[in-house]
């Protein structure tokens, strides 16, 4: 296998440094051994191993190879080294037999040669692959039954009849083809059997023809059935989660009310503005001032310590995730109002799937950025997470006003539980903790939980923390948590590990505290704004009592 | 209170369109100086020893044509347009005591390096893999290139320095401004910045989706400078101090072994100062400055010297600049983790801020500077303050903010991740 180049006038160092047994490679009639299909599947589906290249999930099976991703694999496959072991593996390997044969025992035969193709390196749906058993599944009829009750509380505009007849174009052909490889298989036995005996006889070459004309058909049905399962997995796709047992409809149903609505009728925006605290210029485009941005400091750095006090890890997390992870959360990536979309800087054309995000490091897209494709060991759950950061979502409104800013700092937290039990006590601890956060804010709030129509496809239950505002004459949401189940986990294959078995985890996630959405409700307030308590430079210690406080920091926001 | 007060006066609002004051304001550039032929040869020179953009020889003749051709030709706003493209390229003048230098000149050196005896100094991607402090890895395909996350107390640890900074800035009077991130491109390139020649340096949004003009910030600077503005300032505010905490955006990439990690990254937090003075003030508060980060970086016990820049390498705002860099013992070299500048009136006359000298109205001094660039410093800091054991040392200066901790230690909160084989 290794080839002596056509010109000499170098000698042949090259060729011995290969030839030296440490950098020997798999022989060819090893390379024969492994592409038989059970060693092949082995071989292409390792399991990780950190100390092969690429972490050994990008074999090459004819070159016995490791290369470090898919891309460099795929051009592996396109040079000259790849295709001349192509050829080298089509004649069949020297035998023992051959050798006897070729020492007087027995007669010449010509050595057979076969056609080697490069492994197949279609890709598949890897986000999807999951979903298909869930979605067939739920064509049993009680399945059905709750599907469509879903839908119907949701109020959701979904043609259930649509997705429906979808699936069973893919199945009807699905089950075609496996009634071909059914097919194919007897006959290639039956030919095993027959070409031992009579490898010439009239049989033996129908049977032949039978084989190939099903591996063309086979062959044929790859593309229809690759496209009715793109079309009903995309449909399959946009169906809600299931609804969570205390979700309520109709209307919100209040938990927890803390002191009354203020009286006064009061514009944040023009109070900001009064006090020199809120430069608004639009809902991409507003300064906080002095104050303002103290505020805003303070009452993140509150919210920090008293999740830490609860045993919250904090992270820090980036602020663009891919095109991927939008989806997978159920949300549309290719709507500009759903997510910022970044310009792509090179020239060349960027695949609409893989276009990068601003999110913000305070949304849940980020997180599950950092677990999507990982499995965890089930010992480790339940794990609770938290971080300070931006939020960016374009503006869902064309009014403009603090409560549309598409730009907030936030407070986010993400817990991955269990069992829906484990599910429920996280969910009910969240509400103690916010509900005791919150009452030290000393403004008016109340906690609700939001009715089925009002939530995202890809909630189950989302408990929101409210205020009054004035100036709308209405509550605003200035905190929520969300419980998705396995609805985002099964999505991006974030799974765990139990008894050997992969399961997906429970997500419950939230924005515990929107910055810009609390700050507008506390200039509305009846009383006159001042910086309070929680929000203080003196808040900014960790311990309760600040150990020295030279009296001139309370100077600086006396400037404005 | 008067101040912001008389600041948002000046503003220029717009509706819907960019919902941004984006209606260009022409850079107000001294043609006195620039396009008089006496000065050619200064300005020729502060050219050659910058980083040698601009063409003063070109300037003089457009003005020419500039000055023969009527207010009334039809051609006359295309020639005043790229007259001042032109003259926007140039570069601002240079301090006279640095005028002179090819190498930055040490200005002087603070703490000394730690000695670590027979221990050799680990790196800064070793000490987080060692104590789980950071993932880096396999994230290409979820969130982009060289993106990072902070786990446990590194994130603890990035609370702690804002809060300190900003509580010394709040000390020292400056006034605190939460920016947007987002910005139309007027305001970048008033900062010095060129948008649409230099696509590499800053990230934007999808023109098609989003309008064609928004970009992410690239520092705190360009944010305030856009609340800057269109305002007059009373002599007597002056000098007026900012300070911002923000993520920055830049979409440099670097392969240089030096920068790997986090050294170089396209996001991070960083605390920036920014102050607007009258010409006579500007180079004191530069002095201020450089002050208040030395203030800032000793009591963390970093090594560090500071540099007075040669010409070659400022960049055209800036008529003087200090940068400090920190040892970095894991890496075995200096890094730059800061830096304040000075850029006189250059971008006060592109973006239109003055004051009021008695019943005249001239255009005021802008000043920037670090505070805390939370990557390099996080780098400088732990590789600084590591244990032989394997523990960080929390400088005293810090552990108030975070629980009177000590050291930071291995963090077994957050479970290592192990990548999904796909079956198919």
């Amino acid at each position: 296998m290794t080839y002596k180049r056509k010109k000499y006038h170098h000698g042949d160092t090259h060729l011995k440094k290969r030839w030296r047994v440490r950098n020997r490679k798999k022989d060819l009639d090893q390379i024969d051994e492994d592409i038989k299909e059970e060693n092949a599947d082995k071989l292409l589906n390792q399991s990780v191993d950190l100390d092969l290249p690429g972490a050994a999930q990008h074999y090459c099976l004819h070159c016995a190879r490791y290369f470090i991703n898919e891309q460099s694999l795929n051009e592996h496959f396109k040079t000259k080294v790849h295709k001349r072991r192509l050829k080298a593996l089509e004649l069949e390997p020297y035998t023992i037999e051959e050798s006897e044969r070729a020492a007087g025992h027995g007669s010449f035969k010509q050595a057979s040669k076969r056609k080697i193709l490069t492994q197949n390196t279609e890709k598949t749906d890897v986000d999807g692959d999951a979903i298909i058993e869930d979605v067939s599944s739920s064509k049993k009829k009680k399945q059905k039954e709750v599907l469509q009750n879903t839908l119907q509380r949701r109020r959701a505009n979904i043609d259930l009849a649509k997705i429906e007849n979808l699936w069973r174009v893919y199945e009807d052909l699905n089950a075609k083809k496996t009634e071909y490889t059914k097919q194919k298989d007897e006959i290639a036995r039956e030919l095993g059997k027959l070409v031992k005996n009579e490898p010439e006889s009239d049989a033996t070459k129908k049977l032949k023809m039978q084989s190939d004309l099903i591996k063309e058909n086979i062959k044929k049905l790859k593309v229809p059935l690759w496209s009715a399962e793109e079309a009903a997995m995309v449909e399959a796709l946009k169906l809600p989660n299931s609804l969570h047992s205390r979700t309520p409809d109709g209307k919100n149903k209040i938990l927890y009310t803390h002191l009354s609505k203020p009286i006064k009728n009061k514009n944040h925006l023009n109070i900001g503005k009064k006090m020199n605290i809120l430069d608004f210029k639009g809902n991409e485009n507003y300064y906080l001032l002095g104050k303002g941005a103290v505020f805003e400091l303070g009452a993140k750095f509150y919210f920090s310590k008293i999740l830490k006090d609860k045993k919250f890890v904090q992270f820090s997390n980036p602020d663009f995730v891919k095109s991927l992870i939008i989806e997978g959360s159920g949300k549309d990536h290719t709507n500009p109002d759903v997510s910022f979309i970044l310009h792509h800087t090179d020239d060349s054309k960027v695949n609409i799937d893989s276009r990068l995000h601003l999110t913000g490091g305070g949304s849940l897209s980020s997180f599950l950025a950092y677990h999507a494709k990982n499995v965890l060991y089930a010992k480790v759950l339940p794990l609770k997470y938290f971080t300070m950061g931006r939020q960016y979502t374009p503006s869902p409104s064309e009014e403009h006003s603090l409560f549309y800013a598409s730009q907030s700092s936030v407070v986010e937290i993400f817990g991955v539980t269990k069992t829906e039990e484990d599910q429920d006590k996280f969910l009910e601890e969240l509400i103690e903790t916010l509900k005791i956060a919150y009452t030290k804010l000393g403004y008016h709030f109340r906690l609700s939980l939001v009715s089925a129509d009002k939530l995202s496809m890809w909630e189950s239950l989302r408990l929101s923390v409210e205020m009054f505002s004035t100036s709308l004459q209405d509550y605003v949401e200035v905190g929520n948590v969300s419980v998705s189940g396995d609805f985002i986990s099964k999505r991006l294959m974030f799974t765990y590990v139990e008894n050997k078995e992969n399961k997906f985890p429970l997500l419950v996630s939230g924005t515990v505290l929107n910055v810009p959405k609390l700050f507008a409700c506390a200039l509305e307030q009846d009383a006159p704004f001042t910086v309070p308590d929680f929000a203080k430079i003196e808040r900014y210690l960790y311990t309760e009592i600040p150990p020295r406080i030279p009296s001139k920091w309370e100077k600086p926001s006396s400037l404005f | 209170m008067i101040l912001f007060h008389k600041l948002r006066q000046h503003f220029v609002t717009k509706s819907k369109a960019l919902r941004l004051c984006s209606n260009v304001v022409m850079p107000d550039i001294d043609l006195n100086y620039y396009c008089n032929t006496e000065n050619s040869g200064e300005i020729d020179n502060n050219i050659k020893i910058r980083k040698g953009v601009g063409d003063v020889n070109r300037v003089i003749n457009m003005y020419e044509i500039f000055k023969a051709t009527p207010v009334a030709d039809a051609s006359y706003q295309t020639i005043r347009d790229s007259l001042y493209k032109e003259l926007s390229c140039l570069p601002n003048k240079t301090h006279p005591s640095v005028i002179n230098n090819i190498d930055p000149e040490v200005v002087r050196e603070i703490n000394q390096k730690r000695d670590f005896q027979a221990h050799a100094p680990l790196e800064f991607s070793e000490i987080t893999r060692r104590l789980n402090l950071l993932r880096t890895d396999k994230l290409g395909h979820t969130c982009g290139h060289k993106s990072y996350y902070f786990l446990g107390e590194l994130a603890e640890l990035e609370e702690a320095l804002i809060k300190y900074t900003i509580n010394k800035l709040l000390q020292e009077k400056f006034h605190l401004v939460s920016v947007p991130d987002i910005l139309p491109s007027q305001v970048l390139e008033s900062c010095g910045m060129t948008v649409n020649s230099d696509r590499t340096q800053i990230y934007s949004l999808d023109p098609v989706h989003h309008g064609p003009d928004l970009y992410l910030s690239g520092t705190a600077e360009m944010s305030l400078a856009g609340l800057l503005m269109n305002t007059l300032h009373e002599e007597q505010d002056l000098p007026l101090k900012l300070a911002a905490v923000s993520r920055c955006f830049r979409a440099e990439t670097s392969n240089v072994i030096e920068e790997r990690g986090i050294y170089r990254v396209h996001q991070f937090t960083k605390v920036e100062m920014f102050a607007v003075t009258t010409p006579n003030q500007s180079e004191s508060m530069l002095e201020y400055l450089r002050k208040m980060q030395e203030e800032l970086f000793t009591p963390l016990g970093l090594h560090m010297k500071i540099l007075d820049m040669p010409p070659h390498e400022l960049g055209a705002p800036a008529y003087r600049k200090y940068d400090i860099e920190a040892w970095m013992p894991g890496r075995k070299n200096y890094g730059e983790i800061s830096s304040c500048s000075n850029c006189t009136d250059y971008q006060s006359r592109r973006l239109h801020i003055k004051y009021t000298h008695g019943s005249e109205k001239s255009y005021a001094h802008t000043l920037n500077g670090t505070a805390c660039a939370i990557p390099r410093m996080l780098i400088a800091l732990l590789e600084t303050h590591q244990d032989p054991k394997g523990k960080i040392y929390i400088p005293e200066v810090l552990q108030p903010y975070m629980n009177g901790k000590k050291y930071i230690a291995k963090n077994n909160l957050v479970p290592e991740l192990k990548l999904l084989k796909i079956k198919r």
